[in-house]
């Protein structure tokens, strides 16, 4: 165990509020107004995506609904989301941090992970690197963030979370018993609702309590995932900062939630052909080839549907994971109306070598693949399209343009 | 029931039938052998729902007396338990008796067992097959035929009708096809067919055939062929072999075998299989086992293979090329299994583009034929 002997700095910056700050640094009339970042309150999908600190403060909170986010804030501005610029200012962040060291692993698109190990020379201890970190990303983009700074991921994740926004926490082994158990459980880094329940139920209500349980009891229940949350607890964590975390990508999906409920079979089939195409030009894009489809339908009584197939031959083309999908929903589609559909292409490999088929001409399908992503790069992703997406059942026109179903 | 039997020809019979023999006890009586005694010989047969074969130990044969049957009858035992015991039994000989409750005892030298049996009436009879639908052919040919085009069948029990070889028959040839739908392998053999005779979309399971070839490994002489609606039959001397054909119409294979070719190239085929076999080397570990040919219009035909954490390969072979200089990136393993059937000294390959199907052939004959489909790289 290596990692276990050298002492490690590692620092993680939480951008407070990221959409919202993102708009404010952009619009300086923004500037200490309660903003939201939110979806159409007229369509289904109206939720906060963001609200900055000013709106929060009267209780607005990520993901409610829009009605309900105003009625708590009448005075917020709403703001339509501009997702392409988000992805630009996290990259921007991402870059400002690999100047301090190489070691900068992104975790989602408003936190990353950098490990300053061995750089004290150059920036001084771990406070002091966190420090003009946070000046610089907040001096270049405006946005401020959070930081903290820890012995490992999980410390310096935690640290983070103490103080926002602006805050900048440093966490050391020995500050675990004072600064953390006496944190509900649920704050702890890996539980969710559900693990939650499940402690709730053993009397376990802080993460001192659960530090305090016997580790082959929790082995004994949760399995491997016990042993590493009782880690977790007494502030352990081995596992490195990965700069290469995203480069392999394990899956691409896409899922949708339909502006209304859809009954007939064949509504349903012209929303799976326009994700599968999306999905398959994504796949494309990160020139990958995949094997299994996975189909997501979530029906209005949330009853939901999730099952996958693995296809014979890899493909990254929208007509196979089309077929794949359709093939699932005859499978196990119960008839019931559908208010949410996804599609997920995994077992993903590199699409360098793509052996053809003796009975499908697949050379011109990837021919004709790439046509069309070449004339929508040039002239727009609306520029050409399959004729049954001008039917009522498309929800083509609708995605254009948009980055995880928001407006770019 | 009682008859005595030459373990040694009766561990052989055994060990024939035992493929035919079901794992699964789904139908418990198949996972049982069938025996029975008359004045021709002992019979045993073993049956699954693909396969049924029946084997016979002649009473007599080349003067030696293999089987001597006291009282006739018949039993079923169970499959690998008396498979394992005839295999270990010490003596020369083995006593079988079966009494009225199927309790059925087996002696050999100082050892003896006591099995319970089933009752042989509950065993499905063997098929009996209309003979209007019949050809023959040596067992040495149907074997190479076999060998020649088996390994290309499809593997993934999903592909249905691929998993199988399709046999056709028209004016006495019969033809062998193969395929994947990756590469593809077809043999044609003059046989000994009515002339009226024509056989069309009959696909034999790949597993099937493997067995067939085993079965008749040490079978020379001329095996007949009787095929019925939904089975085929393959008769050879003191052995009667049924699997069952697959539902379903083999793709039009002639459509995508292409014609003519923009780039011929004749080698050695020992040469050549070895260069590939180098190549594979690096090319082996990755997904599709990826290698490169370019013809060189002097002729050579380079092979050049790399990957990525590994290393790679170049290497050159001399070959007769004529038309088109060309590359192409194919599976080495489909081109490895073709070559290794191929019995001829020289082969010609026929190209016909980048992204398209190309042929192997023996270079003076046309009865066997080798198509691989190219890999597309970036």
């Amino acid at each position: 165990m290596k990692m276990n002997e050298t002492k490690r700095t590692i620092l993680l910056a939480d951008m407070n509020s990221f959409y919202a700050s993102v708009e404010q640094a952009a619009n300086p009339a923004l500037k200490n107004q309660p903003v939201i970042v939110c979806g159409d309150p007229k369509r289904r999908h109206g939720i906060v995506l963001a609200a900055s600190y000013e709106a929060k403060a009267y209780g607005v909170k990520t993901a409610m609904t829009v009605g309900e986010a105003q009625r708590l804030c009448p005075m917020a501005k709403l703001i339509p989301p501009r997702m392409a610029t988000y992805v630009e200012v996290s990259t921007q962040i991402v870059e400002i941090m690999k100047e301090f060291s190489p070691l900068v692993e992104p975790f989602s698109i408003d936190e990353a992970f950098i490990d300053v190990t061995g750089c004290e020379q150059l920036f001084g201890d771990g406070k002091q690197t966190a420090q003009s970190l946070q000046s610089r990303i907040d001096k270049e983009t405006g946005v401020s963030c959070s930081i903290g700074v820890g012995p490992n991921k999980l410390l310096a994740k935690m640290a983070a979370g103490l103080q926002k926004p602006h805050g900048l926490t440093v966490l050391t082994p020995q500050d675990v018993p004072r600064r953390i158990w006496p944190l509900p459980v649920k704050k702890l880094f890996g539980v969710g609702d559900r693990m939650e329940r499940h402690f709730q139920r053993m009397a376990i209500r802080t993460i001192g309590d659960l530090a305090a349980c016997d580790p082959n009891l929790l082995a004994r229940r949760f399995g491997v995932v016990g042993r590493v949350l009782h880690q977790s607890a007494q502030g352990i964590d081995y596992s490195p900062v990965d700069p290469y975390t995203l480069d392999g990508c394990k899956s691409i999906g896409h899922q949708f939630t339909l502006p209304k409920d859809y009954v007939s079979e064949k509504e349903i089939h012209v929303v799976l052909r326009e994700l599968a195409e999306e999905v398959g030009a994504r796949v494309r894009r990160a020139k990958c080839v995949g094997r299994t489809v996975s189909l997501s339908l979530k029906g209005a009584d949330f009853h939901s549907v999730h099952r996958s197939f693995t296809m014979p031959d890899a493909s990254n083309i929208g007509r196979d994971i089309f077929d794949a999908a359709v093939h699932l929903m005859d499978q196990h589609w119960n008839q019931e109306p559908v208010r949410l559909v996804g599609i997920t292409l995994s077992n993903l490999s590199s699409d360098d070598a793509i052996q053809l088929d003796l009975f499908h001409a697949k050379d011109k399908d990837y021919q004709l693949a790439e046509a069309i992503d070449e004339i929508r790069g040039r002239f727009g992703t609306q520029s050409i399209f399959l004729a049954q997406s001008l039917s009522e059942a498309s929800v083509f026109t609708d995605r254009v343009g948009k980055i995880g179903g928001h407006l770019r | 029931m009682k008859f005595r039997i030459s373990r040694s020809a009766l561990t052989e019979a055994v060990a024939s039938v035992s493929k035919a023999v079901s794992q699964k006890t789904t139908v418990p009586i198949l996972t049982g052998i069938h025996l029975s005694v008359d004045e021709e010989g002992c019979w045993l047969m073993g049956s699954t729902s693909d396969l049924t074969i029946q084997v016979c130990i002649p009473t007599k044969q080349d003067d030696k007396n293999l089987v001597n049957m006291e009282t006739m009858g018949s039993i079923v035992l169970p499959g690998r338990i008396f498979a394992d015991i005839v295999r270990k039994l010490p003596g020369d000989d083995v006593e079988v008796t079966v009494d009225e409750r199927w309790k059925t005892t087996l002696r050999s030298k100082q050892a003896q067992f006591e099995l319970k049996g089933l009752d042989p009436e509950e065993y499905p009879h063997i098929p009996q097959l209309q003979e209007d639908r019949m050809f023959s052919l040596p067992a040495e040919l149907l074997k190479s035929m076999i060998r020649q085009t088996g390994f290309a069948v499809s593997a993934s029990e999903a592909r249905g009708v691929l998993t199988g070889v399709l046999w056709t028959l028209s004016q006495g040839t019969l033809t062998f096809v193969a395929t994947d739908s990756h590469r593809l392998s077809r043999k044609k053999a003059e046989v000994e067919a009515p002339k009226d005779l024509s056989v069309e979309n009959v696909i034999v399971p790949g597993k099937s055939l493997s067995e067939l070839a085993k079965i008749l490994q040490d079978t020379d002489g001329w095996v007949d062929v009787v095929l019925s609606d939904n089975q085929i039959m393959v008769r050879a001397d003191h052995l009667l072999f049924f699997s069952r054909i697959l539902e379903g119409t083999y793709p039009d294979t002639n459509r995508v075998i292409p014609q003519g070719g923009k780039t011929d190239i004749v080698l050695a085929t020992k040469e050549l299989l070895q260069s590939v076999d180098r190549a594979s080397l690096i090319s082996r570990d990755g997904r599709d086992n990826v290698i490169k040919w370019t013809m060189k219009e002097e002729g050579t035909v380079q092979v050049h293979s790399a990957a990525q954490d590994v290393g790679s390969v170049l290497e050159e072979v001399t070959a007769k090329v004529t038309g088109e200089e060309l590359s192409i990136s194919f599976n080495a393993q489909y081109m490895l299994d073709a070559l290794r059937t191929v019995d001829s000294d020289e082969i010609r390959i026929l190209l016909t583009g980048t992204m398209t199907p190309f042929i192997i052939q023996p270079a003076e004959r046309e009865d066997s034929l080798h198509l691989i489909v190219p890999i597309r790289t970036r």
